[in-house]
């Protein structure tokens, strides 16, 4: 029977060392979890491994959430794309055939969901409004979890453009999510 | 590096969100936000435009194996060894243990072999950073040992003086001390 505590208590409760909190946090979050360790690392047995890693350092550092810094998800999201990033420079190897990012995103909004949230729906619109290669740029990142160099790489820019690019990309975004 | 002006904040908020920063300027930064709720904020606010994002990715439940591996990592009675991460040394470790604690996904168990040893300030960092309530200072006083003399590292701020000074009259002289998770609530 799945657990209907919120996730704020329940990872309170891990935080105090409540084991089964614990295990309810895993059971709520870590479908998802997986899917973005498996989107970042492409491998299969990699991205079991960022899981495990993911949640070992969630035990550990249940305490250090603060709301401030967005939701419950958010910050394990943040947590487990960071183990992911980690794991592929660790390895050196990055997995080939990444989807490109522009149309994950433009296909899974075109499929005429109900459930796509407004926040999608206006990032959507927002990134938009970036010229393609600045678009792209930010999707590989958040998407794949691909540093400067390897986006560089792949858009066949310099790095120093990528860097620069991607930095106006955010504060169009800001400015056009208007936060 | 400096934080003091809100834009460079925001950007490297932007960097952290992103992933963009390399593992040890991200646990830095990580340091930095503990001690700084406008950074936190400024996170989180990347992290709200952005994760939207990650609504596009299909769950997938993990295979059981996965959640095993876990608890068997948090369990006390099991504790697997250090990554290669955190090499052996007390000025190595005392560096390491600052600045991941137990961030960065290293394993919760901290192997290590200590030379001259600034122990308090060891375990203050163990405590400050990582919040480590109960958890067991085990010292070997040869590599042989597997009878280990252990320490509750204690709960509370007025104990912690007195675990200080217990753990140090543990760890003198040992060759290593293991730091272990607390043991699972009965």
């Amino acid at each position: 029977m799945p657990d209907k505590t919120p996730l704020p208590d329940l990872l309170r409760r891990t935080a105090a060392g409540d084991k089964p909190a614990f295990a309810s946090l895993y059971q709520a979050t870590s479908a998802k979890l997986f899917g973005v360790a498996l989107r970042i690392c492409g491998r299969r047995e990699v991205a079991e491994e960022v899981l495990q890693e993911a949640f070992v350092a969630i035990w550990g550092r249940a305490k250090d959430y603060d709301p401030v810094r967005g939701s419950v998800m958010t910050w394990l999201v943040t947590i487990v794309r960071h183990c992911a990033i980690d794991q592929l420079r660790h390895q050196q190897s990055r997995p080939e055939g990444h989807s490109a990012p522009e149309e994950v995103l433009s296909s899974f909004v075109a499929t005429g969901r109900t459930d796509i949230s407004a926040e999608l729906r206006a990032l959507q619109r927002c990134l938009d409004e970036l010229d393609p290669q600045p678009r792209k740029a930010v999707l590989l990142a958040y998407l794949y979890g691909l540093t400067r160099d390897e986006i560089a790489a792949r858009l066949k820019v310099p790095v120093g453009t990528v860097k620069s690019s991607l930095w106006r990309s955010l504060e169009r975004l800001q400015r056009c999510l208007g936060s | 590096m400096r934080y003091g002006r809100p834009e460079l904040g925001d950007r490297l908020a932007a960097d952290y969100v992103l992933g963009m920063m390399p593992q040890r300027a991200r646990q830095r930064f990580e340091r930095a936000m503990a001690d700084d709720a406008t950074l936190r904020a400024a996170v989180g606010a990347w992290s709200d435009r952005l994760k939207p994002l990650d609504d596009i990715t299909v769950g997938e439940k993990p295979p059981a194996r996965v959640w095993r591996a876990i608890e068997h990592r948090v369990q006390f009675a099991a504790p697997a060894p250090a990554r290669g991460r955190l090499r052996p040394g007390a000025f190595t470790f005392w560096r390491g243990l600052a600045a991941t604690a137990v961030a960065a996904c290293a394993a919760l168990v901290i192997y290590i072999v200590l030379y001259p040893k600034p122990l308090p300030q060891i375990f203050e960092a163990l405590a400050d950073k990582t919040g480590l309530p109960d958890w067991i200072a085990s010292a070997k006083h040869s590599p042989s040992d597997v009878g280990l003399s252990t320490v509750n590292l204690g709960t509370s701020e007025r104990e912690r003086p007195r675990w200080i000074r217990a753990a140090l009259l543990l760890t003198n002289d040992a060759r290593s001390v293991t730091v272990d998770p607390p043991a699972p609530p009965r």
